[in-house]
């Protein structure tokens, strides 16, 4: 062995780079933002049945003025008349003793009445046939998919599509590895009642949805290989990030099936450590997320989502509204389509909701019905359970509307006609960039950070619209800005002044 | 190697800042890790700015390292521990006049250690994998080189590429297999100050089984030794099992195997639900009647040669039974074997015989044949005084104890004093080759430069250093950085970062894997906490892997004072007097409402005074008036995010308001307060609401109720339906089967319906009964035929749900092979609890010939009169109508009942009493 020189290996540490954990300031204090955003989106607190933990679950309307709601305990309870004011709903309990329901859904027309409740272990079809307002026929419709015991291994069960197709996304036995089959997959159902596994990537789904033009999303919570909260798009055969689910390609007990339905794991394995747009251009399976909800500012665990089709919730007619657990808030998504790619913006919405955000789902009437919980994660709202209905006043807020990408910055729209002057200030702008490492280990900070320089500002004629020129777009970061200084025509203020484009891809025109 | 770290070292030099007047410089912290005080004096000041690292005590406070591996650190200092600071004196000395130098200083340095020991331990596989995954989990990786990747990192050519920079960049271990015995470097690991008072090798607050288990890791090239022999005590397996009656030992995989010195139940790391086996030899003192106690709580046995003498099994209360047995002197094969099912616990082993009166068997009768596991190369070694003398001469004229102290006194100073070292060319022991009489360092020529810059600024060296800088200091010398990152210095990175763990499945993220960061730590912690942490083992993280070092209280007294001089906030407000009228009271009221369920729901996250939380297991906020600085505690609940950023801590006063506008009228200030008043009480006469919570049964009245979730004996996917009849059942909807059965109370949803809901929920009731495993239908081609092994999916079943009726109990729906079944028990009332009768309806398109139910397994079935059969000694089954068989395979009775078709369809109805 050759002679080593002294060793002082502590030193080594003094010496190296500093650590790169860079504090953002906090957000600017936002005091009275709920009672503000009280005067556009009122808050209704339902009852709950007397004496039940009526902990979200999934929410279902079964009629114009019935909604179904699960719980964690397992009980399906039917509450009619949930959009009177003062709310005086009245509750039945329809069915009892499933195991934590996290997905509820009726089929159109389906004359029978039944609802279909995803439990941790199968999909259970649910009737009342002797019409005495309980269920008594508990039919598994399909059980595909393993559970161990592990309390992390949830199941979320989608609504029926366009074309009665239903879908469940599996979370994996915890955070990093997938012990039962399945675990970290998504599976369908077709309208015929055929199961096929659709793809993997998912670590721990917080809601599953479509969009207003039909397309499935599902949230995933920040975790490992998941740097921040993010809505990802599904579609069969991609790879969803998280690389926990690919052992089932090589198990005994799936490997014949998943080869049967067509799909193939992706071309290579992720790489710990890189940045997810790095690896995407390299594994061609891998699916960017559609939206980052920027740890902390905007969530720490993003839930359930919907949208409103009809124009009726205020002026955000067919974008998404996001669910957060922790922070008891909902965000607001604006989706575009660049390259055949979902990307946009999330903004603040509402906060101040009473427990933990979980399911969302729009009434007839189009209010946003919001069912939370906070046990064993806790959750600002404080309350450990709560049924709640957000209404639009009809008064709309001045808010930043839409964010589209351009090849050269971004496009602004408003609410409400801008004053031109302010909107045309560069210092009304705020801009930084950054992206998340891609990484096994949990969560990730905010890298690669940059600060783009504005080099023009054109306000549209109609005085709705702003085209922000940055001198460089940074591809696979989330631009993050806040419009402090952009005032509506008559000086208000936006009521919410930050928006984050997760933007993957630059638009060539 | 070499090369690889002095290009480590000369980066690491190179990337240093630019240094203030203060600052220190690196030669001036290779001056002080040499010790170069210990020949060259210096004045007081230089001394204390210096706060030079002390050599390793040699002698009865040292370790006792082998002859052989003295004998070859002595002759090559580099290869047998590279990286050593300690320089050769012999360098100038002819071959033959150094190999006396060495084998005189090895003699002398044998004869005055301590002994060796206790016999050596045999090597325990188990012992070795825990020893690795708390040598990889605990901290040692932070500074010595890790043995596996990280758990979770792929296995990939650029993973062991960055693996193999993260080796080189390691303090290495030397050859510990040539040097230790496992009691002896076990010992050395549990108190590593007493030997090396410097603390650049920390104690890692290890149990003595841990030390034990690092210590037979580390030294792994010693095993396997020679043939097997006689060691001390007996060999355990350990099994985590919720058990009816003692198991099956041989058909389970133990969870933890090792040695005991008596028949305890130390071994056990859970309070209820486990079992153990003893095994190895009893020695009997002489021949004639041995007479044996077994007392236990539940059951237990004792084997003796093969036989058993005890029998004390079952499930019960402590009871004693005793059995007697003739024994020759000499050793006896001795099994005990024992369970633990639930509630009280006890084990004890006595025995009397010819010469002895009844008393607990001690461990100088027990043990077992291992492996031992001895230094490599170990020879006998009997210290020669004569050498041993000219050994201490040697000490002396070498100057060894001017760095070892405590072995002999110093000769007188022979070096020049450190202030007049002003050279303007490296020399003496620097020199690039060193004289004889000076003793020669492996230093690199930027290393000499370095040294030779500080001596040259000799005015540098007597300034006081400011608080700052002595916590750099100090936390470079101890490698503090390694884990903690302060003002952007230091801090786990890269591959290491990845070694970081929690203990157990705890899902925080990275805050409960990483160590906290130390920047502005002084304005955080009480400088009296922070004397807890640093010297006397206070920890308040159970969820975090890695454990804070004990690097000995002298040397780090100062820092608590000076972290709290470095990080002091003049604007800070002073700690409030929470004792105050008015304070006291709004803390137990307001402060203990905001903190637990309908207040801001702490406890949903954070664990209590010792309570578990309901959700994960974040920091004890009880601890939070003994750990924290009021100011910081404040600044934290307005903006948890700006000063632990990326924390999971929600904002509770986001923008300065209250989230919750009940407590206190909303006033974010006096919640606050409120809280700090309630967390600054040591104690807590009232708990949070919420935060401990109570049973939760499930009553059954005049309906049944049904229960799906993870229920032990069921699956996890298991479908508890209670009776009203006071019976109770689980049907396994993986497998497919009515698993178990039990009387009375239901089940208790607390565990699933509090927190996240982890684990499998036992029954409540008593007088459980397993059916028998695997799939109850099959078709057997002969009477002989085994019944399959599979069940479930594999074996072709498939649930399909259930049916309630107008009591709602369920008929189970479930098909095989074509064969659609409707299984639909009923409770019938009995006296105290009932029984169930069971109606099996089978139906299908091609019904299928030889199908078979099989309703039993057992050791003993016996049909009786009346057409019952009863199963082992409790179970009672009749099958009205239908013609049961009851058929010998193995050493197993089994009941088949035939599934015979009229037509399409088939029926059974079965009676279980129990």
């Amino acid at each position: 062995m050759t002679k080593s020189p002294l060793l002082l290996s502590a030193f080594a540490v003094v010496f190296a780079a500093a650590n790169s954990i860079a504090s953002k300031p906090s957000p600017p204090a936002q005091a009275q933002l709920t009672e503000e955003e009280s005067q556009y989106y009122r808050l209704i607190t339902l009852p709950a049945p007397e004496g039940v933990t009526l902990e979200a679950g999934a929410l279902c309307f079964l009629g114009p003025d019935r909604l179904a709601c699960s719980t964690r305990h397992g009980d399906i309870w039917i509450a009619e008349g949930v959009l009177s004011d003062p709310p005086t709903p009245k509750w039945t309990q329809f069915a009892s003793g499933l195991h934590e329901v996290l997905g509820l859904a009726v089929r159109p027309g389906d004359k029978e009445g039944s609802i279909y409740a995803t439990q941790r272990g199968e999909v259970t079809r649910l009737r009342d046939t002797n019409g005495d307002g309980r269920a008594d026929l508990f039919e598994t419709v399909g059980d595909p998919w393993g559970i161990s015991g592990n309390y992390h291994e949830y199941a979320f069960g989608s609504k029926f599509d366009k074309a009665g197709d239903m879908w469940v996304v599996l979370c994996l036995t915890g955070s990093f590895t997938s012990e039962s089959p399945y675990r970290g997959w998504c599976f369908k159902l077709s309208a015929a009642g055929k199961w096929s596994p659709i793809c993997t990537g998912i670590r721990s789904p917080g809601g599953i949805g479509f969009n207003a033009a039909g397309d499935l999303f599902y949230t995933d919570n920040q975790g490992p290989w998941n740097g921040a909260c993010k809505l990802q798009q599904i579609r069969p055969g991609a790879f969803l990030g998280h690389p926990g689910g690919l052992k089932w390609f090589d198990e005994p007990v799936t490997k014949e099936a998943l080869a049967a339905a067509g799909l193939k794991p992706p071309s290579a394995e992720p790489e710990s450590g890189g940045r997810l747009y790095v690896e995407a251009g390299k594994i061609p399976e891998l699916l960017p997320p559609s939206i980052y909800f920027p740890y902390p500012k905007l969530g720490q665990s993003t839930s359930g989502f919907a949208f409103d089709c009809t124009g009726k919730f205020g002026p955000f007619k067919d974008q998404l509204f996001v669910g957060d657990q922790t922070q008891s808030i909902v965000s607001r998504v604006f989706l575009e389509k660049v390259n055949d790619h979902y990307q946009g913006a999330c903004f603040p919405f509402r906060q101040g909701f009473d427990s933990g955000c979980l399911a969302l789902e729009f009434a007839s009437d189009a209010s946003l019905f919001v069912y939370g919980t906070d046990r064993g994660w806790g959750a600002r709202g404080g309350k450990p359970f709560a049924l709640q209905r957000l209404v639009w006043t009809g008064r709309a807020p001045f808010e930043i509307h839409e964010m589209r990408s351009r090849p050269d910055g971004f496009e602004f729209t408003f609410t409400e006609p801008i004053d031109e002057a302010s909107a045309k200030d560069t210092a009304s702008y705020q801009v930084e960039t950054y992206t998340y490492i891609y990484q096994s280990t949990y969560g990730s900070p905010e890298v690669d950070r940059t600060e783009p320089v504005i080099k023009s500002i054109v306000v549209g004629a109609d005085k709705r619209s702003v085209r922000v020129v940055l001198d460089a777009l940074a591809q696979g970061h989330v631009h993050e800005f806040h419009l402090t200084g952009v005032k509506s025509a008559t000086g208000q203020p936006l009521l919410h002044d930050a928006a984050y484009y997760t933007l993957f891809y630059i638009p060539t025109k | 190697m070499s090369l690889r770290f002095s290009l480590f070292f000369l980066s690491t030099v190179l990337a240093f800042p630019t240094f203030s007047r203060a600052e220190i410089s690196p030669g001036e912290l290779l001056i002080a890790e040499m010790n170069c005080v210990a020949c060259h004096e210096a004045a007081a000041p230089v001394r204390e700015r210096l706060a030079s690292r002390r050599a390793p005590h040699l002698g009865a406070e040292g370790v006792r390292a082998t002859p052989q591996w003295l004998r070859a650190f002595l002759a090559d200092l580099q290869s047998e521990k590279p990286g050593t600071l300690m320089p050769d004196t012999l360098h100038t000395l002819p071959a033959e006049r150094k190999a006396e130098a060495i084998e005189a200083l090895t003699h002398f340095l044998v004869s005055i250690q301590p002994q060796r020991q206790g016999a050596p331990h045999g090597a325990n596989a188990a012992a070795m994998e825990t020893g690795e995954r708390l040598y990889q989990s605990a901290g040692c990786v932070q500074c010595h080189a890790p043995a596996e990747l990280p758990p979770g990192r792929e296995n990939t050519a650029a993973a062991w590429e960055e693996f193999e920079r993260l080796k080189s960049a390691s303090v290495p271990l030397g050859d510990l297999a040539k040097k230790f015995t496992v009691t002896e470097l076990a010992a050395f690991l549990r108190d590593p100050l007493q030997s090396r008072p410097a603390g650049r090798m920390p104690g890692m607050k290890l149990a003595e089984r841990e030390a034990d288990a690092i210590a037979m890791w580390l030294l792994r090239g010693q095993s396997p030794g020679g043939p097997p022999r006689q060691m001390k005590g007996l060999q355990y397996e350990y099994y985590e099992k919720d058990l009816p009656e003692l198991p099956e030992f041989d058909r389970l995989k133990p969870d933890a195997t090792g040695v005991a010195d008596t028949i305890s139940l130390k071994p056990a790391r859970r309070k209820d639900g486990f079992a153990l086996r003893f095994t190895g030899a009893l020695t009997a003192p002489t021949a004639g009647e041995y007479k044996f106690y077994l007392e236990s709580d539940d059951g237990s046995r004792l084997f003796i040669d093969g036989k058993m003498v005890v029998e004390n099994g079952g499930l019960h209360s402590k009871q004693t039974r005793d059995g007697t047995v003739h024994l020759e002197g000499g050793p006896h094969a001795i099994v005990v074997t024992y369970f633990d099912a639930a509630g009280e616990r006890a084990l004890a082993v006595s025995w009397k015989g010819p010469e002895l009166s009844k008393q607990k068997i001690p461990a100088s009768a027990l043990s077992h044949d291992g492996e031992p596991m001895t230094p490599l190369g170990d020879a006998p070694f009997a210290v020669d005084e004569a050498k041993a003398a000219r050994g201490a001469n040697y000490f002396v004229s070498l100057q060894c104890a001017r760095c070892h102290d405590g072995a002999v006194n110093a000769a007188s100073p022979a070096a020049k004093p450190l202030a007049q070292l002003t050279a303007r060319q490296p020399a003496g022991c620097i020199a690039a080759s060193a004289k004889a009489g000076v003793p020669k360092f492996q230093f690199t020529d930027r290393q000499r430069a370095a040294i030779q810059a500080a001596l040259s600024n000799q005015a540098a060296l007597s300034v006081a250093l400011d608080a700052e800088h002595e916590i750099r200091r100090t936390m470079t010398a101890l490698n503090c950085y390694a884990c903690h990152g302060r003002d952007r210095r230091g801090g786990a990175e890269g591959l290491r970062r990845e070694y970081f763990t929690t203990a157990g499945e705890v899902d925080l993220g990275d805050e409960g894997r990483i160590p906290p960061s130390l920047t502005a730590v002084g304005a955080k912690l009480r400088p009296e906490w922070m004397h807890t942490v640093l010297a006397e083992g206070g920890a308040v993280r159970p969820y975090m892997a890695a454990r804070m070092p004990q690097f000995g209280a002298g040397n780090v007294a100062r820092l608590p004072a000076l972290f709290e001089t470095a990080d002091a906030r003049p604007e800070g407000l002073p700690q409030p007097d929470v004792f105050a009228p008015g304070a006291a009271t709004d803390a137990n009221k307001f402060g203990r409402k905001l903190v637990g369920i309908g207040g801001l729901s702490c406890i949903a996250c954070h664990t209590f005074d010792g309570n578990k939380s309901l959700g994960v297991p974040a920091l004890d906020l009880a601890t939070a008036g003994q750990r924290l600085k009021w100011d910081w505690f404040r600044r934290y609940l307005l903006d948890p995010q700006s000063l632990r950023p990326g924390t999971r801590m929600p904002a509770f006063w986001p923008g300065g308001v209250a989230v919750n506008k009940s407590v206190l009228d909303g006033d974010a200030e006096k919640q606050i307060f409120a809280i700090w008043a309630y967390l600054a009480r040591k104690n807590f006469t009232s708990l949070p609401d919420g935060l401990v919570q109570g049973r939760q049964e499930l009553l059954v009245s005049n309906e049944a109720v049904i229960y799906r979730n993870f229920i032990d004996g069921g699956g996890p996917r298991a479908i508890g339906v209670g009776y009203p009849e006071k019976v109770n059942l689980a049907f396994d909807a993986d497998e497919v089967r009515l698993a178990l059965l039990w009387q009375g109370p239901f089940i208790d949803a607390a565990r699933h319906w509090s927190g996240r809901g982890e684990g499998f929920e036992k029954p409540l009731g008593g007088n459980l009964a397993h059916s028998p495993p695997g799939a109850p239908f099959a078709v057997l081609d002969s009477q002989a035929a085994p019944w399959p092994s599979e069940v479930g999916a594999p074996a072709g079943y498939q649930f399909g749900g259930y049916r309630l009726d107008d009591k709602r109990r369920p008929t189970f729906l479930y098909s095989f092979h074509g064969v659609r079944v409707e299984d639909y028990p009923l409770g019938v009332p009995g006296e105290v609890d009932g029984s169930y009768r069971r109606t099996l309806t089978f139906c299908s398109e091609h019904p299928p010939a030889n199908l078979y139910f099989r309703a039993a397994v057992d050791d003993k079935i016996d049909s009786q009169p009346g057409g019952a059969f009863l199963v082992g000694d409790k179970m009672k089954l009749t099958f009205p109508g239908a013609k049961p068989a009851v058929r010998r395979i193995g050493d197993k009775s089994e009941l088949l009942v035939p599934v015979v078709f009229a037509g399409n369809e088939a029926r059974i109805v079965e009676e279980i009493v129990w």
